[in-house]
């Protein structure tokens, strides 16, 4: 009898049964849930930081303007300044750091790295006064007068005496300065541009996102119009719903392969080009990225009170004029997020661009011929045997620099949207 | 005592059946709607009130699936012979929240005639401020109309609609509800307006507030689960009611 | 007052206007076709060429070949030119096991990362988590291609040499598995989030009420809940890595003979068979690759019936709602 009593009572002092062990137990495998799932979250950190890190400290010091708006082949001039110079003339030195300076001439020449990682010698200063100013281009007669920045391959210079020697890139800007200072005449001076610019790359992407809008925002638009404004909810609207995620879940390459199949010969016959062109590459990104325009404007579209479309058949207008005049202006929130979405694609798509348009590197850009976009351009660099990560990194910074804006300005556009119909019911 | 016989006639509702999906919403609906008088529709929620406002400009030809029989004549010709366009031309909608489009006051007011072609700026503007006049709303915004529709309170966003109805220059407004989201003060100073327009246009309300339809309806039609239960002039339904459940619902016994 | 509208010429116009209506309305209808078929095109379009190698002959050095179907499902080896040696099946079974490792190891951290986001407590770290995420998702597939080539190969390699085992440059299973996790792992935490976010609030408060701590409560109830739309996440995580082109070509080697499973070995995936030396292919090695995109389109829609047959054996189970 004693036994039960005791029972009840040590069951009314903890009615919940939960012993103090339980707790404590619970207490640790919580701070260890907690830190598990602080750890693994931060993986993508990590990754984050390790990429970023990754290419812009292999990237940066290539990135300048030179790179960004210079051509990427090289090309090639020579020319000579057959008259004795002035030997009585001499040019005072500017006394800039890593500048080699031929007083002789006043011309300064400063070593660098070049974008295939070799070492060059450029020609960074070129006196006001300096015969440099009159070097006469071989090919064409006329008067060479910028010389800077360009890189100096070899040259052959001739002495106040007669003697004919050479000097080339290898020997560095301090031997360059040191022999043209010997020098009295150039006999053959062979300049170079630095290449491995990326203006045509950049030119292509703009072109490839403007044309790739022009033929994917009418149909993507028109189609969310017709699915929102105007279908029944029937098999048939339920269908085209169905195939428009479908093209959404097809991997880009498969839709390269099609567009090198279909478009290539289509944009060849049409507008004369001769295999992939932005042309066919456009067309075939805007097959890809309609799924992107017709959800985010079909979105839009869904938060725009209903009672709008009531209001405006009530007063007496057609359903062409309220699509175009109520519903289109308010969606549009919606097609631009929809539109820098595809943007943000474009700038990164490769696989596709492969096959419809080419990767070979180009420094004329036409719509009709083959050039790269960034991330071809990338590929391209890294395809070799010898893969240039210094200016793959250095368009990376540029590509992720960009997404990065494009992702701030969708969400400001997002919040824009929530706000818009506030105050008006449905 | 009844002026029947001096009212003309502005619709006529013959037998009107609505349902859709597997409900039936109105039942043999017969009604005569007389022309620059204000009819009101009461009764519970959900009984048909607002379905049936919505017949009279085909705006139930928006919900899916939706099937009518009978017939509902506006001046002698049905209303399914009309072009919708010019239906509803004719017949203005207010609705029960304020919906202002998100333009400028002008152009909400401006939205209707602009539709139908009118592109003069001078008179355009005639016809905004005239409206806006009518509406009661002018003298309050008259300095604004390129400000935002939706930047006015929720009784003056509710005159503009009323505004740019009276673009239109309908015959008929209909109004669901039209104050049921306003304040008691903004709900006042629109019925004040509505007494006013029955001078040029004819009226038809659905409301859920009796004392509302007292103040300003000549008539009144009782709706009960989709049937016209009664339809008098509005003095003799509120003393007089001929129907047992009208008594009923008017005395507060149910709805 | 005088009247600006006049009724004679609104009758008119409207009936202009309906006609509009109707031209109009066909214009849409035709667009929306239009968008909708093009993935029946390209399904039909891939499967016409891709069939070619098998039906046509190809001539080369004068000798005309043709290939075959079971050799093509079955082999073994891919050479890459010539007209015979184009097996393609160990590359079927090299790409399910990539992706396969991929998931496994993509799916824990990102839901637990998307758990963060939105349970967590510390809301400043979830935001930051979060921005991360949809910042690496928009970086581009070459890019990641470009780090495996350069970090994550160097990391095999030292792995590997750990385990006495010889890389080719790191390009390998092990690097590929990798490049394809860290391009998974915001697809799926970013949908994982959404279904997080939906899990209805009174399931959670009816937890806590009940006296389970915070992350027993995430682990046991709201991870249940959320249970199907976590699971579309890892449907569309396996989605990308099998469509996954730019980057596992980079990466992966593309060894001739197999199937390979060591994770130190170089290996070949369908889409790194499409994309490698795509500038010098032409005839019999140019189109084969379409046949394989048609192996690509099957083994997707293959493993997507498989995976939504699970789920909805999953939601059957589903509660909360």
């Amino acid at each position: 009898m004693e036994n039960r009593i005791n029972k009840v009572d040590s069951t009314r002092k903890n009615p919940a049964r939960i012993s103090e062990k339980n707790v404590k137990k619970r207490r640790v495998l919580d701070a260890l849930f907690n830190c598990v799932s602080y750890v693994f979250s931060s993986f993508g950190v990590c990754i984050l930081v390790l990429i970023i890190g990754f290419v812009f400290s292999k990237g940066s010091s290539t990135l300048s303007w030179d790179f960004i708006t210079s051509d990427y082949n090289t090309t090639t001039v020579t020319c000579s300044y057959l008259d004795g110079r002035d030997k009585s003339i001499t040019y005072s030195n500017p006394n800039v750091e890593g500048l080699e300076f031929s007083t002789g001439w006043g011309v300064g020449f400063e070593d660098s790295i070049d974008a295939m990682n070799e070492e060059v010698v450029f020609v960074k200063y070129v006196d006001e006064n300096s015969p440099f100013n009159n070097l006469t281009d071989t090919s064409t007669g006329e008067t060479m007068d910028d010389t800077i920045n360009l890189v100096i391959d070899s040259a052959l210079l001739k002495s106040a005496e007669g003697d004919v020697f050479v000097v080339t890139g290898d020997d560095g800007a301090e031997v360059m300065a040191q022999q043209f200072d010997r020098g009295n005449s150039i006999m053959n001076l062979t300049l170079k541009t630095v290449g491995g610019g990326t203006r045509a790359s950049l030119e292509t992407t703009l072109y490839m996102i403007g044309l790739t809008l022009v033929f994917a925002l009418p149909l993507g638009i028109g189609c969310a119009i017709y699915l929102h404004e105007y279908s029944k909810e029937n098999a048939m609207t339920r269908i085209i719903r169905s195939l428009i995620l479908a093209t959404a879940g097809v991997p880009s390459i498969i839709f390269g392969l099609v567009g090198a199949l279909i478009f290539i010969p289509f944009v060849n016959s049409v507008a004369g080009s001769n295999g992939g062109s932005i042309m066919s590459g456009a067309l075939t990104l805007a097959i890809m990225l309609l799924p992107i325009i017709v959800t985010n404007t079909e979105e839009a579209m869904k938060t725009i009170p209903s009672s709008y479309k009531a209001a405006s058949l009530a007063l007496g207008a057609s359903q062409t004029q309220t699509t175009f005049k109520v519903i289109l202006p308010n969606a549009i929130p919606g097609i631009l997020t929809g539109t820098l979405l595809a943007i943000g694609r474009i700038i990164g798509e490769s696989a596709a661009l492969i096959y419809a348009t080419g990767a070979s590197i180009q420094d004329t850009v036409l719509l009709n011929g083959s050039s790269t976009t960034l991330s071809v351009h990338i590929w391209s660099l890294m395809n070799g045997q010898s893969p240039n990560y210094k200016a793959a990194c250095a368009i990376a910074i540029v590509i992720i620099v960009i997404d990065f804006l494009l992702n701030i300005i969708v969400k400001l556009i997002g919040n824009r949207l929530q706000n818009k119909f506030k105050g008006v019911k449905n | 005592m009844n002026n029947n016989i001096e009212n003309n006639t502005m619709f006529k509702a013959n037998n009107i059946n609505l349902s859709y999906g597997d409900k039936h919403v109105l039942k043999d609906v017969n009604i005569e709607i007389y022309e620059k008088k204000v009819t009101a529709f009461i009764g519970p929620s959900g009984c048909g009130k607002s379905t049936f406002l919505r017949c009279f400009d085909r705006l139930n030809d928006l919900i899916p699936d939706c099937r009518i029989s009978g017939e509902l004549f506006l001046d002698e010709k049905n209303v399914e012979d009309y072009n919708p366009i010019v239906l509803r031309s004719m017949v203005g909608m207010v609705f029960q929240s304020p919906n202002p489009f998100p333009m400028s006051i002008f152009d909400n007011v401006a939205y209707g005639p602009r539709c139908q072609g009118i592109k003069n700026k001078k008179i355009l503007r005639e016809i905004v401020v005239n409206s806006l006049k009518k509406a009661a709303l002018y003298d309050e915004v008259k300095d604004r109309l390129k400000d935002s529709g939706l930047s006015l309170s929720g009784g003056q966003q509710q005159r503009l609609c009323i505004a740019r109805t009276i673009a239109m220059e309908p015959e008929v407004i209909l109004m669901d509800e039209p104050t049921s989201a306003l304040d008691p003060i903004a709900t006042l100073k629109i019925e004040k307006l509505i007494l006013e327009l029955k001078k040029d246009y004819s009226i038809i309300i659905v409301t859920h507030n009796m004392q509302q339809a007292t103040r300003i309806s000549d008539y009144t039609a009782f709706f009960m689960l989709g049937e016209i239960i009664e339809y008098n002039e509005t003095i003799e339904l509120f003393s007089r009611p001929k129907n047992k459940k009208t008594e009923d619902y008017i005395t507060g016994r149910f709805g | 007052m005088t009247k600006y509208i006049n009724r004679e010429t609104a009758v008119e116009n409207s009936k202009k206007k309906t006609k509009t209506d109707k031209f109009i309305r066909l214009v849409f209808l035709i667009i929306s076709l239009l968008c909708s078929s093009s993935v029946i095109f390209i399904l039909i379009l891939i499967i016409y060429k891709g069939i070619s190698p098998f039906i046509n002959d190809y001539v080369i050095d004068g000798i005309a070949y043709r290939l075959n179907v079971w050799d093509f499902l079955t082999g073994t080896s891919w050479s890459g030119n010539g007209g015979t040696g184009y097996g393609a099946g160990f590359i079927v079974m090299n790409t399910i096991y990539v992706t396969f490792f991929t998931v496994l190891l993509a799916a824990p951290i990102s839901i637990i990362t998307a758990l963060v986001v939105v349970r967590m407590t510390n809301e400043y770290f979830g935001k930051i988590i979060g921005s991360v995420i949809e910042l690496l998702a928009s970086i581009p597939s070459v890019i990641f291609g470009m780090f495996g080539l350069g970090v994550i190969t160097g990391w095999t390699k030292s792995i590997a040499e750990i385990f006495d085992y010889q890389t080719f440059g790191g390009q390998s299973n092990l690097t590929v598995i990798l490049v394809l996790t860290m391009m998974s792992i915001p697809t799926i935490t970013m949908i994982s989030i959404t279904a997080l976010r939906s899990v209805n609030q009174n399931v959670i408060t009816g937890s806590l009420a009940l006296g389970a701590s915070l992350s027993q409560t995430n682990y046991k109830v709201v991870l249940k809940s959320a249970k199907s739309g976590i699971f579309s996440g890892a449907i569309l995580g396996v989605n990308r890595a099998l469509g996954e082109a730019t980057a596992v070509t980079m990466v992966a080697g593309n060894i001739t003979n197999g199937p390979s499973f060591n994770l130190f070995a170089t290996t070949r995936t369908l889409t790194s068979t499409m994309l490698a030396e795509m500038g010098e292919a032409t005839g019999l090695n140019y189109d084969v690759r379409f046949s394989c995109g048609i192996l690509l389109i099957f083994l997707i829609i293959f493993i997507n019936f498989l995976l939504l047959r699970l789920k909805n054996k999953m939601g059957t189970q589903e509660y909360g709602k």
